[in-house]
């Protein structure tokens, strides 16, 4: 993960969930439409809804195989 | 016997690291669940005896960090430094050291005397993760206990170490969090000036926790800053202090502050951990799959909430058709030898009402809740609620919430009582009162009863099952309504998704057996007292007036015989009222389809009972709490009224 973008208390509150910046992620799976994405980070799984996640940035690490 | 001595103890952890499934193993039935005074935040204490001590355990909100987002993390900190528990016990989950070691650090910032409990390590060791509990507490300098609490598997050792650290018999030495020098730096300065100022709030609070949390803004210690004379001064030098790290940054001053404690946590965990096979798929995760996906998902979680009624529906149906014959028989035998010995409006007094009551409450009440509160353990203590929060998200912001809302939403089908406390679980003022506004349209365990047992029963389950349909699509389109109509933007979804795990019995049953405690001590004296009450009005006469006051309503515009506006006067008290009021008054069969339907509509909207009026008060304020209120009596009669008048055209 890069970093992310957003309010004050969005930022912030992602931090303490283990998003911080430079932080690994995996991306487990997507929720239909435009539904929430569910996250590895720190071992731990996280959903995001749609809007949240958009505003992390990400920069891919290495192709990997997804099936979301 | 001998004089025993005192310990206190305090639980703390993440949510979902298996700390209620500590505090039940450690307490058992000696529990006793309430709130924090003057908070909204349920406060669990129990007691237990262990070498010659009496061990007062209370365990702590399940929070994620020691920062001010949340009531919890507040409470929750300030009962570690200001009651100064002998010991407290962090419990951390194996299976996500690094996570859980982020609120370690926070406690030992607190410089609070604590003994890790490595807990989950089963679980952990599934997904081929072994933690070296020795190292662990030789790099924290604190005692480490493996444990699995959900077995009790460990408990004893961490009790026997609890003891001897309390006693001062275990050497620690807690590490030492260091941040970068440039933070560092202005901790100093932060930290001498707060010494210098505050020396009576530095005995309560750590002075270098307080020049931190300034530096990260924390809302609660700015505030209780101000109240002190040089206060606001400095709040802005650490105003000033915070802008320079983020200038250096280019980030937030707490998002540093938290990467940095990160930053340890991940290097303690990764310096204690190895991976000993590579993580094999379990069921658990092919389970995960397949109820998250985005097609087999929706048919599952219909599914399971379609058997799960089924299930309350007819094994509450058995129960409640045995007890109510043999307590029948009892009753009609009891009143029987009463006649013998007192007046005549004396035993009906202590015969209909009070006597008429409890038996009501135990055959019309418990036997749908119990199942209930069962099943509701299970899907908690499993894992599948987050599912079904994360499947329904989208739905959810339809109505301007987002998929944590699911869950109060789930419980309000129980009571709405636990629904409203838990739109806690939502973030924003603004969140809370929406999802608020939305649980108390949902039909409790009570209302269905009423659904099931006046409609199901003599109309046909079918049409119960379309007035449930119905709600729903009210509840969305109000929703909507609300949504569109409270200033304000509506907020994402962030949940942690806790990995599924077979729920224990011993658990199970002991969540049913308070919740279900709570439920008589609370339901039962309303149920009876109403039901004296009614009889004495019945006894003495004034039944007929208010009768006669009601029936335009209740006769003229929803076609109701007007008698019936006295059952659904009680049901503010309860809900079940209506119906167990309805068939003292007069034979259910005697009321046409139509009645039913239209009686089983009014019910179900028009009034929260007065426990979730109260518990809406005491969430929402009166203002917002009477807002709902009104609204919800309004559109019962509106629709009720429509319903009779549509629906005498076909039946």
């Amino acid at each position: 993960m890069a970093f992310t973008r957003g309010g004050y208390g969005l930022v912030r509150r992602l931090a303490e969930m283990g998003l911080t910046p430079g932080t690994e992620i995996r991306i487990l799976r997507r929720g239909p439409f435009r539904g929430p994405l569910e996250i590895e980070v720190r071992g731990v799984s996280l959903a995001l809804g749609y809007g949240v996640a958009s505003k992390v940035f990400v920069k891919p690490q290495k192709l990997v195989k997804d099936n979301g | 016997m001998a004089e025993r001595k005192i310990l206190r103890i305090a639980l703390a952890g993440n949510a979902n690291v298996g700390k209620s499934a500590l505090f039940n193993q450690l307490t058992g039935l000696n529990q006793v669940v309430g709130n924090w005074p003057g908070k909204t935040v349920e406060r669990a204490e129990g007691t237990l005896f262990f070498k010659g001590y009496t061990i007062r355990v209370i365990d702590l909100p399940g929070i994620y960090s020691l920062s001010t987002f949340s009531m919890e993390e507040v409470v929750s900190r300030d009962y570690i430094a200001v009651e100064k528990p002998d010991v407290i016990v962090n419990v951390v989950d194996a299976s996500a050291l690094e996570r859980n070691l982020y609120f370690t650090v926070q406690l030992l910032e607190l410089e609070a005397p604590i003994v890790i409990d490595l807990n989950q390590v089963d679980f952990a060791a599934k997904k081929g993760i072994k933690i070296d509990a020795e190292k662990l507490s030789k790099v924290l300098g604190v005692p480490v206990i493996p444990t699995v609490a959900i077995t009790g598997k460990g408990v004893n050792e961490l009790l026997s170490k609890v003891v001897e650290t309390a006693e001062g018999k275990t050497k620690t030495k807690p590490v030492k969090i260091i941040y970068g020098k440039e933070i560092e730096e202005r901790i100093k300065k932060l930290e001498e000036k707060v010494l210098e100022h505050f020396s009576q709030l530095c005995q309560v609070y750590p002075s270098r926790w307080i020049a931190i949390k300034l530096l990260e803004r924390d809302s609660d210690v700015i505030g209780k800053i101000k109240n002190y004379a040089d206060g606001a001064e400095i709040v802005i030098l650490a105003e000033k202090l915070a802008r320079e790290i983020e200038e250096i940054h280019g980030e937030p001053s707490p998002v540093i502050i938290a990467s940095e404690r990160y930053a340890f946590a991940s290097s303690v965990a990764r310096e204690v951990s190895c991976f000993e096979a590579p993580p094999r798929i379990t069921f658990e995760q092919k389970l995960d799959a397949v109820t998250t996906h985005k097609v087999f998902g929706y048919p599952i979680l219909a599914a399971v909430f379609a058997s799960i009624f089924a299930l309350i529906f007819f094994g509450g149906n058995i129960f409640s058709t045995i007890l109510d014959e043999n307590l029948g028989i009892l009753l009609t035998h009891i009143e029987f030898w009463l006649s013998t010995l007192l007046a005549q409006e004396i035993v009906e007094l202590i015969c209909r009402g009070l006597l008429a009551g409890i038996v009501a409450g135990i055959t019309i009440a418990l036997p749908y809740i119990v199942p209930f509160y069962i099943i509701l353990a299970l899907l908690e203590d499993s894992g599948y609620l987050p599912r079904a929060a994360f499947l329904m998200d989208n739905i959810m912001h339809k109505i301007g919430l987002h998929g944590k809302a699911f869950i109060p939403i789930i419980l309000g089908y129980g009571c709405n009582v636990p629904a409203c406390i838990g739109c806690r679980i939502m973030e924003t003022e603004r969140e809370r009162f929406l999802a608020g506004f939305v649980v108390v349209l949902i039909p409790c365990a009570a209302t269905t009863v009423i659904i099931l047992g006046l409609v199901g029963k003599y109309v046909g389950i079918h049409v119960a099952l379309a007035l449930y349909l119905f709600d729903l699509m009210l509840i969305f389109a109000l929703g909507r309504i609300a949504f569109k109509a409270l200033p304000g933007e509506a907020v994402g979804l962030i949940m942690e998704m806790p990995a599924y795990k077979m729920p224990s019995f011993k658990n199970v049953l002991l969540k049913t057996w308070s919740r279900t405690k709570d439920f008589v001590y609370k339901a039962f004296p309303i149920i009876i007292a109403g039901s004296v009450v009614i009889e004495g009005f019945m006894v003495f006469g004034i039944l007929n007036y208010v009768v006669k006051v009601m029936s335009p309503i209740i006769n003229g515009w929803l076609g109701l015989p007007a008698i019936t506006g006295i059952p659904l006067i009680f049901g503010i008290l309860r809900k079940e009222l209506t119906l167990i009021l309805l068939a003292e008054l007069l034979p259910l069969q005697s009321l046409t389809a139509v009645q039913m339907i239209v009686y089983s509509l009014v019910t179900m909207i028009y009034i929260p009972c007065i426990a979730t009026i109260a518990a809406c008060v005491r969430e929402f304020g009166w203002r917002r709490a009477m807002a709902i209120t009104v609204i919800d009596i309004s559109l019962a009669f509106l629709l009720g009224g429509i319903a009779f008048h549509i629906l005498s055209l076909f039946m």
